[in-house]
């Protein structure tokens, strides 16, 4: 892995801002797949500006009645959420059989094939 | 071969001061910004509980309770915890009085090399407070009704942690035990 400076975004603008004037440089959030690939050589950053503590955790129903999930809010917790799971339930149900390697690992990576869900991924 | 790198980059570590509060002791370190929690555990505080395994987040020996979820320490940038509350396997006991889940693993013998159990142990302490919380599983039935921990449902929970010895069942006899079943 290549060294790299650390930037914690104060704001998504500035973030964004920021990684779209500057070669090299990638958001962090979770880091299960950008560190593994830093790992593996596959990414080479020079900047990870990290936006996992930006407000964006929440799930909502914003004013045209839809539903809006936070691009931070983890896929065991928006799998977990009463509106996703009363209003999307394939959604929520997707999100539990997901492939997530990372914790917390409520769903797995080494779940049976076929899976015992209805749904079979594709 | 070495990976292809942006002309700006740099080949010199860049470090950072960070604080991380690891089994209720405090520690101030300086890292350099690629040190995951997990090698700043092991390596820095010398708190060895937590194991590296596969090192990329497939077999979750690794697992600690971090700000009080589980996690995966191995893809966990320490630069970006700053400030975290880190229990490793190892600060879940009370001096000497182990932790429920720490006894019951060795009540079943749910270890036979033991690598995996401090991420095991980790895992199903946490495991059961997401339950607690209502978190639903991929063989959680239906959408609705209170949800029973069955034998099905802590395999599932636990199944991000692999065990090369095979100690399943008496790690699900362990997790049966803590929840009084």
């Amino acid at each position: 892995m290549i060294p790299f400076d650390y930037d914690r975004a104060v704001d998504a603008r500035s973030a964004v801002e920021t990684v779209a004037s500057r070669p090299g440089a990638a958001l962090l959030s979770g880091g299960t797949n950008l560190v593994d690939h830093m790992k593996l050589g596959l990414a080479t950053p020079d900047l990870l500006v990290d936006v996992s503590r930006l407000p964006l955790d929440t799930v909502e129903i914003t004013q045209d009645g839809r539903v809006r999930i936070g691009a931070t809010v983890r896929n065991s917790d928006a799998a977990a959420h009463p509106l996703i799971r009363e209003r999307y339930p394939a959604l929520s149900s997707a999100l539990r059989t997901a492939r997530c390697a990372t914790a917390p690992p409520t769903h797995s990576r080494w779940s049976p094939w076929p899976p015992r869900s209805p749904s079979r991924m594709g | 071969m070495s990976p292809v790198r942006p002309s700006s980059a740099r080949s010199e570590p860049i470090e950072t001061p960070l604080k991380l509060r690891v089994d209720g002791e405090h520690h101030e370190l300086t890292v350099d910004t690629r040190t995951t929690i997990l090698d700043a555990l092991r390596d820095r505080l010398g708190n060895t509980a937590a194991k590296k395994g596969c090192d990329h987040g497939q077999c979750a020996a690794c697992t600690v309770l971090l700000d009080g979820r589980r996690a995966l320490t191995c893809l966990a940038l320490a630069v970006a915890h700053d400030g975290a509350d880190i229990v490793t396997a190892a600060g879940l006991a009370e001096r000497d009085d182990l932790h429920p889940m720490q006894q019951a693993f060795l009540d079943h013998d749910a270890l036979q090399c033991g690598y995996c159990t401090p991420g095991q142990i980790c895992s199903a302490v946490a495991m059961l407070e997401e339950f607690a919380a209502g978190h639903p599983s991929a063989v959680t039935a239906g959408q609705d009704g209170p949800m029973e921990l069955t034998t099905e449902e802590i395999r599932e929970r636990l199944s991000g942690n692999l065990c090369r010895c095979g100690a399943y069942d008496g790690i699900v006899a362990a997790v049966r035990q803590v929840t009084g079943r």
